[in-house]
This record gives C-alpha cells, sequence and structure tokens, in this order.
C-alpha cells in the first residue's frame, strides 16, 4: 500500500447501522441544546463571525483580512503598486503603537521584531515572493516594556487574477504559550536524554560505600550512642594477588545485605556497621566462615576481623572508628586469632600513636615505592607526561596495594606531611636520576600544602636533586585547596614562582567549585574519572567534558582526563577537545625507576591505528 | 392569567412554531449529510477524539443558531466547516495544547496495514495530524472535495497558498507513508 491507496480506502467509507444511530442520536443532541440556549436567551455563537465566508466578497486582501480579525490575529498588508505598508489595530499594540497608526514603515518592524529574526524573516519572505510560495514563519516580537512575544506569521502573496502577485499579506498570530511549551517539551526530552532513570539491576548486590561514606554511616550511629563496627582485613592465600577491582566483585555478594551498612576501606579491608551491638560478633564468625569459601584468582581468603563497639564517654568520629577497626584487625591477624573485640574506641592519644607507629615504619622500612602512569598529549598522540602515584607494601605481600586506606590513617594528624615529604624528595630524585624528558605529576595533599615550610622545602628538594621546576606539576585536590585557601595561595604563588605548574585534581566531585579555578594560577584540570569511564554512552557525560573542556580553553587552562579504559574514549576526548588522556587504554602504573627511560619514552598501549 | 386572548398574538406564536420546527427539519437533515465529513475534518486537525467530538456538537449547535440565515448561504457546508476549525483552535488554545503532535514523539512500532476504510481514515488521519496545522486544513478540505476558490474563502487565505500547499502537503504526507513503511503500490504485499 502507499498514500494513494490508503486515501481510496478511506473515501470508500459508508456509514453503518451503528454510525448512523450515532449521528441521529448527535443531531437530537444538538437540538435538545439549542432548544434550552434559545429558552435561556443565550446566544451559542459568543463573538463568532457570522457572515457568509463563500459570499460575494471584496478583493481578496480585504477577505484575508477580514478573517484574520475574526480570528482575533492580526494581519500585515503590503500592496506592490502604492508600496505602502499598513496593518491592524492590533498588531499596532503589540508593537506599543497607539491603535491609530494604520501606515508604518519597514523600519517599524525592523524596531520591533529580534534583530536576529528580523533579517532571517526578510530574506524568507524575499524568497517567497521569488518563488511565488506562501511562507510560515515564526518571529520575536519585542514589545516596548521589553516583554518578548512569539508570532507566527503567514505570509500570502495577493493576486487578482489568480497569476501575477499584487502584494503581500501576513496573518500574525500569537503563539507565545504554544512556542513555550514546545521548548519546555524539547527542554524535557533532552533532560531525559542525558539523565536516563535507570533502576538498579533487581538481583545486584546492593554497592558498597565509599570509605568517606562509611565514615559518614558511622558517625550518624555514634550520634545515637549505640552500635558496633566490624572491619575484616582479608589475606589472600595462595595463588596470584587479586588486583582491586576482582576482590571487592567477589565480597561484595558476600557481604550482600549484613549488618546495616558495608563499605570498602581500602584494597583488602571491608566493613559493616551495626546498629545493634548484639548482632556483631555472631553476624562476624557467620561472614567470616562465608569468606573462607570465597576463592579470587585461585586464591583462597583469610579475614582477620575487628569489632569496635560505638560506646564509652568520649564519642570519635567515624574515621576514627575505622582506624580502631583497622587496628583490631591487625591485632587479630598478629595474635592468630579470627576476631579481636576492643570494649570501646580507643582513647585519641593511643591512636594517634598508632597511626604515627604505622607511619613511620612504612616510609622508614621502606614499605612505601613509587609507580608512574603515563598521560598521552592527544594533539601530539604521544605520552608527554607521567603520574607519580604512591603505592604501599605491607609486609608478608607480594603486590603493592593502593594506599586509600594508609593515606586516610595518615591524614588524621601530620604523618601525612611525612609521607608526602618522602613522596616529593624520593620522586625528585628519581626524576634528578633520569633524562627529564617527560613532565612529572605529583600529588600533594591539602595538609601539607598547609603546612608551613612545605614551598620552601620543595624548592630545597629541586635544587639537591638538580631538577628543572619545569618538567614538575603538583597535583592538588580541591576540597583541600578550600579549606586551606591561604596557605594553598602562598604555595600556589612560590612553586609557580620557579616554574612548576598546579593542577586540580578530581575535578568535578566533591567539593568542587570553579572559584578555584580564578584563584589559583593552575595550568591544568584532570577531569574525574567519574564523568570519563561511561563516556561514549552517556551523552551528559559527554556535554559535561566538552563544556569543561571549553570553557578552560577559554581560560588558558589545559585539560586531562582520567579514567581512560578504552580507545574509543581516548578518541571521544579527542574530539571533545581535551589535551590530556590517563587511563588503562594508555597505560597502567608501572614501577618508577631509577633510570626509566626505557619505559618512558614507550608509546601509548593502545594501537597507533587509533590516531 | 392572560386577559386578552389576542387571537393575532396566539397566530404569531403558532408561526413562530411552525418556522422553528421547520428549520429543525431542515437543519436535521443537513446534519446528518455532513455530520460525518465535519467530524472528520476536526479528526484529522486533532488527535484527542472527545475532543473532536465536543467541538464538533458546539460548531453544530452555533449552525442551528444561525441556521434560518445559514441556509441560504452559497455553500453551508463550508461555513459549518470555517466555525468547526476556529472552535477548534480555539479550544487547543485554550487547553494549552499545540495543535499537532511533535513529530519526536512518534515512536517507531510497525504500523499495520489499514483492514477496511474506518483504520485507512484513523491512519490518514494521524498522518494529517502531523503537518503544519494550515497544511493540514487545506489538505483535509481538498480531500473532501472542495474547490480551491472555496478552501481559501473558508481558511481566509490566498488562492496562491491553497495552490501551494496542496502539493507540498501531498509531499509530505507521502514521506510520513513512506517512514511508516507504506511505499508499495497496490497489489503487492508490503516489504
Amino acid at each position: 500500500m502507499n498514500l494513494d491507496d490508503v486515501i481510496a480506502l478511506a473515501s470508500a467509507r459508508t456509514p453503518s447501522h451503528l454510525d448512523r444511530a450515532r449521528t441521529r442520536r448527535a443531531a437530537r443532541q444538538v437540538l435538545d441544546a439549542y432548544a434550552r440556549t434559545a429558552a435561556d436567551g443565550r446566544d451559542p455563537l459568543g463573538d463568532l463571525d457570522a457572515g457568509d465566508v463563500l459570499g460575494p466578497q471584496a478583493d481578496e486582501a480585504g477577505r484575508i483580512t477580514r478573517a484574520a480579525q475574526s480570528a482575533r490575529a492580526g494581519w500585515l498588508r503590503w500592496d506592490r503598486a502604492t508600496g505602502r505598508l499598513t496593518w491592524s489595530d492590533a498588531m499596532s499594540q503589540t508593537f506599543g503603537y497607539p491603535a491609530v497608526t494604520p501606515v508604518i514603515t519597514v523600519d517599524v518592524l525592523a524596531a520591533g521584531v529580534h534583530p536576529e529574526d528580523f533579517a532571517e524573516a526578510e530574506a524568507a519572505v524575499r524568497r517567497g515572493w521569488r518563488d511565488r510560495v506562501p511562507v510560515e514563519l515564526t518571529v520575536r516580537v519585542v514589545r516596548p516594556d521589553g516583554a518578548l512575544r512569539y508570532a507566527h506569521c503567514l505570509v500570502e502573496l495577493l493576486s487578482d487574477d489568480g497569476l501575477t502577485p499584487t502584494g503581500i499579506v501576513a496573518t500574525v498570530h500569537d503563539i507565545t504559550r504554544r512556542e513555550l511549551d514546545r521548548q519546555e517539551h524539547d527542554r524535557r526530552r533532552r533532560r531525559e536524554r542525558m539523565a536516563p532513570h535507570r533502576p538498579p539491576a533487581a538481583d545486584a548486590p546492593p554497592a558498597l560505600m565509599t570509605r568517606a561514606g562509611f565514615a559518614d554511616a558511622v558517625d550518624l550511629a555514634a550520634h545515637a550512642g549505640t552500635g558496633a563496627v566490624l572491619v575484616m582485613s582479608l589475606e589472600p592465600v595462595g595463588g596470584a594477588e587479586p588486583e582491586a577491582g576482582a576482590l571487592e566483585r567477589a565480597v561484595t555478594p558476600v557481604l550482600g545485605g549484613a549488618g546495616d551498612a558495608r563499605g570498602s576501606l581500602g584494597m583488602f579491608e571491608f566493613a559493616v556497621l551495626f546498629r545493634d551491638p548484639a548482632a556483631a560478633a555472631p553476624a562476624a564468625a557467620e561472614l567470616q566462615r562465608r569468606l573462607g569459601t570465597v576463592t579470587v584468582g585461585g586464591a583462597r581468603l583469610r579475614a582477620s576481623a575487628g569489632l569496635v563497639p560505638l560506646a564509652g564517654p568520649d564519642r570519635p568520629s567515624g574515621h576514627d572508628v575505622l582506624l580502631d577497626g583497622e587496628w583490631a584487625a591487625a591485632e587479630a591477624h598478629r595474635r592468630r586469632v579470627p576476631l579481636h573485640s576492643l570494649p570501646g574506641p580507643r582513647p585519641a592519644a593511643r591512636r594517634e600513636r598508632a597511626v604515627r607507629d604505622r607511619i613511620d615504619a612504612a616510609v622508614r622500612g621502606g614499605q612505601l615505592c613509587l609507580y608512574a602512569q603515563p598521560i598521552l598529549d592527544l594533539a601530539l598522540h604521544e605520552v608527554t607526561r607521567h603520574e607519580i602515584l604512591l603505592r604501599v607494601r605491607r609486609p608478608g605481600r607480594t603486590a603493592p596495594e593502593l594506599p586509600a586506606a594508609f593515606l586516610a590513617a595518615a591524614e588524621r594528624g601530620d604523618g601525612i606531611v611525612t609521607v608526602d615529604r618522602w613522596v616529593i624528595d624520593r620522586s625528585l630524585a628519581l626524576i634528578g636520576q633520569g633524562p627529564q624528558t617527560s613532565q612529572f605529576q605529583i600529588n600533594i595533599s591539602g595538609r601539607t600544602l598547609s603546612h608551613p615550610g612545605t614551598a620552601a622545602y620543595v624548592l630545597d628538594a629541586l635544587r639537591r636533586h638538580d631538577v628543572d621546576p619545569r618538567r614538575i606539576t603538583f597535583e592538588i585536590t580541591e576540597s583541600l585547596v578550600i579549606t586551606n585557601g591561604t596557605a594553598a595561595a602562598e604555595f600556589a604563588a612560590a612553586v609557580t614562582a620557579v616554574g612548576c605548574e598546579l593542577a586540580l585534581d578530581d575535578f568535578g566531585t566533591g567539593y568542587s567549585s570553579l572559584g578555584v579555578l580564578r584563584a589559583l594560577p593552575i595550568g591544568l584540570l584532570k577531569i574525574d574519572g567519574g564523568f570519563v569511564a561511561g563516556l561514549s554512552g552517556s551523552p551528559a557525560d559527554r556535554a559535561i567534558v566538552s563544556s569543561l573542556a571549553g570553557m578552560s580553553r577559554a581560560l588558558g587552562v589545559r585539560t586531562a582526563a582520567e579514567a581512560a579504559e578504552d580507545p574509543a574514549t581516548v578518541e571521544l576526548l579527542r574530539d571533545l577537545g581535551v589535551d590530556f588522556a590517563q587511563g588503562y587504554a594508555i597505560g597502567r602504573p608501572h614501577p618508577f625507576a631509577a633510570s626509566p627511560a626505557a619505559d618512558l619514552t614507550a608509546g601509548p598501549e593502545l594501537g597507533r591505528a587509533t590516531g | 392569567m392572560r386577559v386578552v386572548g389576542s387571537a393575532a398574538a396566539d397566530g404569531d406564536e403558532t408561526a413562530e412554531t411552525l418556522r422553528e420546527a421547520a428549520l429543525d427539519a431542515t437543519f436535521s437533515g443537513f446534519f446528518t449529510r455532513h455530520h460525518a465529513a465535519v467530524e472528520r475534518y476536526l479528526h484529522r486537525l486533532e488527535a484527542d477524539r472527545g475532543m473532536v467530538e465536543d467541538v464538533t456538537q458546539e460548531a453544530f449547535l452555533a449552525v442551528r443558531a444561525k441556521w434560518a440565515d445559514v441556509q441560504h448561504y452559497t455553500d453551508p457546508r463550508a461555513w459549518a466547516m470555517a466555525v468547526a476549525r476556529n472552535m477548534l483552535r480555539d479550544e487547543q488554545k485554550r487547553r494549552g495544547r499545540t495543535p499537532a503532535l511533535f513529530f519526536d514523539d512518534i515512536g517507531m512500532p510497525e504500523v499495520p496495514a489499514p483492514a477496511d476504510p474506518a483504520e485507512a481514515e484513523d491512519l490518514l488521519a494521524s498522518w494529517i495530524q502531523l503537518l503544519p496545522p494550515r497544511m493540514g486544513e487545506v489538505f483535509s478540505l481538498s480531500l473532501d472535495g472542495m474547490a480551491d476558490r472555496a478552501i481559501a474563502l473558508t481558511l481566509g487565505i490566498s488562492h496562491n497558498t491553497v495552490r501551494e500547499y496542496k502539493v507540498e502537503a501531498r509531499r509530505k504526507l507521502k514521506h510520513l507513508a513512506e517512514a511508516d513503511g507504506f511505499t508499495t503500490p497496490a497489489g503487492r504485499r508490503r516489504r
């Protein structure tokens, strides 16, 4: 079938019995309604124009303008012979003129129509005149009081003989409301496309909370005055060292819905919050038994657990309780018992000493090591930068792990300054021994930034190790910058003065603020991986990354994207105008050696074909 | 109590009643002949069947009120169409809805071939509803066999516009039909 067949079939309709009955009923209803309105003396026509539309008419223009008036629309008429432009009273009022200005000039229109629309409308009308076709267009009319109206115009050619055009008449409807509806409709659709509501899969176990989120949950429970926190430190026995993601994926379903909240504290540490402290110990035994049955990458898991009841006179913060739990779990491991229960949170002094001891042991005992991850310059398609990352090698374990738990502990006291100084000194030492052909990005914590003497320490280290300051970028995190505004500004001024670059890390999450870009001499913006990982599947992420890149370009700031995990994402980042990409698609972190020349000049892991 | 049982007044009343009865009768004939066409016309401009039925009744009520004059018009049906259309557009404006659906609201389900004239009419109406409002009006009236001049007068637009819109509407409808899979001429199965 095609259009003509459908039309032919539709016109073959003959009224059925039912149709005829319905028509008779409808006719009766109209006559009844008419009898009622006549009895009431009402006029069912209202202000309807009741003239004979097909009756003898004056000229075409008069007929059309009269039809416009009866449809409560405005009209505008141009006569070719006289060159006169006339319009209706309604139009005159819309444009802010007294109703007694029937003859106008084009300038009047140009003054009232939005300048962006006027040129376009004029061109469209000229085209219509040339091609002898009617034109429909919508323009914005700016009224003298500044109010904006949307006007739909049907621009028609007048012709006495049906051939030669003698003028133009435009019928103008105010469609502001309809236009706003349409815009709102478009906006909603765009919003739906950008933020699709995806309910989580019904059978997926609830995701684990982050360390910070879990600490907040513990804070709330501690405030209520009751509960217990179970921290489990997992040790893979036999088999290969599992990856961080693999371990979490294996543990999440085991934790399932245990307790009232579940979090992942570090690479090997997981925690469960119980609002009812009595439920904690039996649940701990059951969880340990079930974790004992799990294998990850061929390795079985042995869990040492620490239990901290939220009781006692001083109310510690959630972070402190987690540190106590981790200490208790380590204690259980040391004593070779499955569970070590504390009577309550530890006294602050002992907790701080434990943290300090652990950090000292790590720094002096050679447990810290540095990795470097390549960063691709998307314009050159060449690795020109490396981010230096800290890893912690736990005694008895082969693979160094992510330092999340370690740094969380260090951040609680001044221990982090010791760690950061070690990282700065060690990094610069290694860089100084190498060819210094790459740009190196070193992370520095907010607490270290605000620590007096950090800038002096950095400048001294640069001199000592004979490192070109222009090769060094310091990455700072926004949340910390904000709490240390003045200190951050002082540090930034000191290191940028000698040629170092400042980068803003994890931009777009947490306590993001655009104000930082104005306040500090930031040279590089690192877009948080959360916006990058799902880039190819998310129009919303694309819009955000593209806008961040555009804004940064305008500010003279370069952009880098974290978590670029596949070649398609890298290509997309290049198209969106991002300057650098970092992630598994470019290269995984590798141990940062003293003579890294071979490592650093190696190309990105993704194929050249993508460039 | 009526004091004077005036024969003249009684006569006037009777004459009035007879006149109204005669108008009712001719109007009923007009209604039966054209009700379906007016309703069909409105349905091609508005997808909401309830609104179409209400406006059709309201339009015929107006026709009945003016029937004494309208019955002598050149084309009473064209007048009824014009009244119905103005009322529909007013109602659409009042309800704050756009006269036509939005193109991107339309999903892409498989559209089955119509099996009878009623289904064909519905399918056709669904396409015409997607045309720009004025174009849909022109095409719909021309489908009902109205002459170009009458369409121009009914809609209050120029002859030139009617001619151009008839061609343009058919071109757009063809695209819409093809988008729904109606491409092959009759006699062959679709796809």
